[in-house]
């Protein structure tokens, strides 16, 4: 469970930044997580909870803006979005544009921490 | 009055693991050791992918091995026994190797008496594509009996390795697997990576691989000066 290892360092991070602008909680955690990472909504809710306590993050939501998985075709430059459920479901997808099968993965495995809505 | 205030981040999770293991890629690149996460699911071949690159590697390269791989030494008593130093770490039950797991290993070796290290990884798809250990090269492993439906469950990790060993291609024929499927999705999601097919059992792919590595150690060194 590698959100356990992730959920700690995003609460370090997030605790360091409400500290300087002193703020008195941290109300929101917006995180972009692209749709090729495994990161389960319900274990990063889990662990949260858990690491969580006594911090200036407790009792804080979490949104998580998923990234769709995106290919850009080589021919037509054209890029094609796909959540996970397609991605498994079509491993013969081609260009939605031009019907190329020369498709380069563009995004999609982003994991970043936007930023947080502070209580001051 | 409590007010509401949004403050931007913008910082990339992980970021101090990824700190850690850029500080220990600059001490491999120093030393002029050529450093491999090895990663795979339990039983793909790891050990016998070791075993066979030591036999054919050992004379011209010194190779040490930091086995990762739950806490029982009989990997580790493998490649001993191939005259290998292997240095065995304690992941208490973890599911992935950090950078900061492998560290104290490697504080336990010269690193300038090393040509070439590798660590073998804990067995799982999922988790240990997400950590940064210092590693040169990313090389994953897959094997037939797995099925070539596994890029489109664990893409991550077949989208971040260097180079895709696919093993025990001596069950090719036997099986369904789909290998022009598992190539053409390898294409869009990690077009540069490394493929190479590969039987630990019948010797398959193990001199090709053994070639590209030994050009690769010796451009690391060149690099390191
Ligand atoms: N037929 C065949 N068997 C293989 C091949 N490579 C490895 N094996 C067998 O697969 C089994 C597992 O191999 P290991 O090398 O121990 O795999 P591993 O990934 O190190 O396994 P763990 O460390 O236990 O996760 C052993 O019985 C090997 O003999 C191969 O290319 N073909
Ligand atoms: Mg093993
Ligand atoms: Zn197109």
């Amino acid at each position: 469970m590698h959100e356990l290892a992730v959920m700690a360092g995003i609460i370090d991070v997030v605790s360091q930044y409400a500290k300087a602008q002193n703020a008195k909680k941290i109300l929101d955690i917006r995180l972009t997580v692209g749709a090729l990472r495994d990161f389960q909504e319900v274990w990063v809710r889990h662990y949260f909870e858990k690491f969580s306590r006594g911090t200036l993050a407790e009792g804080a939501t979490i949104t998580m803006a998923i990234q769709p998985i995106r290919f850009r075709c080589k021919a037509c430059e054209h890029s094609t979005e796909m959540g996970r459920e397609a991605f498994i479901n079509t491993p013969t997808a081609t260009c939605e544009q031009c019907g190329s099968a020369e498709l380069v993965l563009c995004s999609g495995s982003q994991l970043m921490i936007d930023g947080i809505e502070v209580q001051l | 009055m409590d007010s509401v205030q949004l403050i931007k981040i913008k910082e990339e999770i992980l970021s101090d693991n990824t700190e850690l293991g850029n500080e220990i890629r600059g001490r491999m690149r120093a030393s002029g050791t050529f450093f491999i996460n090895l990663m795979a699911s339990p039983g793909a071949g790891k050990t016998s992918l070791l075993v066979q690159t030591i036999r054919r590697m050992k004379v011209d390269v010194r190779m040490g091995v930091i086995e990762g791989d739950i806490e029982s030494m009989v990997d580790s008593q493998k490649i001993q026994d191939e005259g290998v130093r292997a240095v065995q770490i304690e992941t208490g039950g973890a599911c992935h190797l950090d950078a900061a797991m492998v560290q104290p290993a490697l504080a336990t070796l010269n690193l300038a008496d090393y040509d070439l290290l590798v660590v073998e990884n804990i067995g799982n798809l999922v988790c240990p594509a997400e950590f940064d250990i210092g590693e040169t090269k990313k090389v994953m492993l897959l094997s037939i009996p797995e099925g070539h439906d596994k890029i489109l469950k664990y893409p991550l990790m077949f989208t971040v390795c260097d180079v895709l060993i696919i093993n025990k291609m001596d069950y090719l024929d036997s099986s369904d697997f789909d290998l022009q499927q598992l190539k053409a999705t390898m294409a869009k999601l990690n077009p540069k990576a490394r493929i190479f097919e590969m039987s630990c059992k019948t010797g398959q792919g193990v001199d090709a691989w053994c070639a590209w590595l030994k050009e690769e150690i010796a451009a690391w060194k060149q690099q390191a000066g």
